[in-house]
């Protein structure tokens, strides 16, 4: 028994425990799927923020960049903001304005289409079943490493503490338990990585030296060795998947479901440019810190686990431990969000009953039974984090976006048309992806599976809605998401509201002074 | 190459950021005056 795994330990009792008092505050299916629809902005950016965060970024991006492609992934990282940004104002709000349980059941009603929130809800569950296998992989990865407890039972024990937090208290817990780890990962993340960073000089002199020592691991292009052989075939790629991650972050389940959760309107839009702000943080300093890693050790066996070493030769053992369990938080928030929307969208959107408690109880059962099918999947196949979260955003990408942005602004859009276009995207995506896997084939990167499922959708949007006519319940049911609630018109918060989107602005400006001033010129200066 | 990419990304967020603003306040335009009125 370490120092790591008691850290560890104490903080899994201590979200179980935080899980079951919240609990004891769920009396409805309302509380439990969209928590009573009463969150503040601060609790909202913390879920949002932390479902995002997960062992993907700390294990997958951050041994990515350490291996020579932080320029494509810092350009992505700073593309998906955008996703926020756009997200809250031109989807999420119209999404709480539905006053919707889930985002298949806005799909249903918008288009007056049970077929279609079938459909809706059989992607998203592929997708976020696929997202948590990474994260229980990543999590299990974690703390075998860490520990040295077998993998297997890393995965149990994570399992049992994000199962018993999401079953108790649901999107309650989700939320709360979400914004007390987003706080833990940020702030440890970013004292770590300026405290190993010291070590080496400071964060200047440190790229200063790695621009004459490894000079590929910060340039533009990356190592040519590592994703594609051109610099500009690695920008077409980041470029590419920057779209995907922004629409990940605009219209993908685990990010948008939490605007249907938010006290009014306002909350949405606002805790969306946070989110944006501190997401562009944390994936600044975990992908350029972990970059920088390369002065301390260049060599290491497993480039994912770059952060993991830094936390336990380069800190002192305490904060090694405080920014451990922050990734394992990372991971954990992930699952639970993970975990809630399955719930919801087999007791909401798959399950035909009106009675409450009955909902309730089919949604703490499917919580369950996506737990225990998880854990087979994740016992049975090896760790592969990186490459099977990036599946799963791809899908979502090429299935929803399109349906998403004309389900609010197309007027000419059908239930035909949003239904060939996801169904068209999902298997357009989803047959590429297998087909490169199966075949062994590296796709060139203008047949990357996105466009590919991309094209698809819009080709199924387009063919589906020329052949059918707009029903006036369709037309009815978007201009309804165009009538402002009255209680959306107090001065004060209109005033407040603009004022937090034009920061995005500001947010931009000051994207490119960080990149400018902490990555392009110290690099350029020393080559 | 470097310097681009550190410009396109903040110009990148800007636009949206500008965009998402135009929304917004087109959809509140008149609505934030009623206070002004008010107080007056």
């Amino acid at each position: 028994m370490n120092i790591f795994l008691i850290g560890m330990l104490i903080s899994m009792a201590a979200y179980i425990i935080i899980g079951l008092v919240i609990s004891k505050g769920v009396k409805n299916s309302n509380d439990f799927f969209v928590a009573g629809r009463q969150a503040p902005t601060f609790l909202l950016v913390g879920s949002l923020v932390a479902s995002y965060c997960g062992t993907g970024l700390y294990f997958g991006d951050a041994g990515e960049s350490y291996a020579g492609i932080f320029s494509p992934l810092i350009m992505l990282g700073a593309m998906l903001t955008v996703g926020y940004v756009l997200g809250g104002v031109f989807f999420g709000r119209y999404l709480r304005r539905s006053e919707c349980n889930t985002i298949p059941e806005f799909f249903g009603k918008r288009f007056d289409s049970p077929a279609l929130k079938v459909l809706a809800a059989v992607t998203e569950l592929v997708t976020i079943v696929v997202y948590l296998l990474s994260t229980m992989q990543g999590i299990g990865t974690l703390m075998n490493l860490v520990t040295g407890l077998d993998y297997n039972l890393c995965v149990v024990l994570a399992l049992i503490t994000f199962t018993i937090l999401t079953v108790t208290s649901g999107s309650k817990g989700v939320l709360i338990t979400d914004t007390i780890m987003f706080g833990l990962f940020t702030a440890v993340t970013v004292v770590v990585i300026m405290i190993a960073t010291g070590k080496g000089g400071g964060w200047f002199d440190i790229v200063g030296n790695l621009a004459q020592s490894k000079p590929d691991v910060l340039s533009w292009s990356g190592d040519l060795s590592y994703l594609y052989p051109s610099g500009v075939q690695n920008m077409i790629w980041a470029f590419a998947y920057g779209i995907v991650w922004m629409s990940v972050c605009m219209v993908g389940p685990w990010q948008a479901s939490r605007y249907l959760m938010a006290k009014n309107e306002h909350s949405v839009i606002r805790s969306s440019i946070w989110a944006a702000f501190f997401v562009f943080v944390l994936e600044f300093v975990v992908k350029c810190g972990a970059a920088l890693l390369n002065i301390f050790n260049p060599e290491l066996a497993d480039q994912s686990h770059i952060i993991i070493w830094a936390s336990q030769n380069l800190v002192p053992t305490v904060l090694g431990v405080i920014m451990v369990t922050g990734i394992l938080a990372a991971g954990i928030s992930s699952a639970t969000t993970f975990l809630s929307i399955i719930g919801s969208a087999v007791a909401n959107d798959l399950v035909k009953s009106k009675d409450d408690k009955k909902k309730l109880t089919i949604g703490r059962i499917s919580i369950l039974v996506a737990a225990v099918i998880v854990m087979l999947f994740a016992y049975f196949n090896p760790p592969q984090v990186f490459w099977i979260m990036f599946l799963g955003a791809t899908v979502v990408a090429c299935s929803w976006l399109p349906v998403c942005i004309a389900s609010i602004w197309s007027k000419r859009v059908t239930k035909t048309g949003a239904f060939c276009g996801m169904l068209f995207g999902f298997l357009g995506c989803g047959g590429m992806k297998i087909y490169a896997s199966v075949s062994g084939i590296s796709l060139p990167v203008f047949l990357d599976p996105f466009f590919i499922g991309i094209a698809a959708n819009i080709i199924g949007i387009v063919v589906g809605s020329a052949l059918t006519k707009v029903t006036p319940q369709e037309k009815a049911e978007r201009e309804a998401l165009f009538v402002m609630p009255e209680s959306e018109k107090d001065p004060k918060e209109i005033a407040k509201t603009k004022k937090t989107v034009l920061a995005s602005v500001i947010l931009g400006v000051a994207v490119t002074a960080v990149l400018l001033i902490f990555w392009v010129i110290p690099y350029t200066a020393n080559l | 190459m470097e310097y681009a990419i550190a410009i396109f990304v903040g110009v990148w967020i800007a636009a949206a950021g500008l965009l998402a603003f135009g929304r917004v306040k087109k959809d509140f335009k008149g609505l934030e005056n009623e206070d002004k009125e008010d107080n007056q």
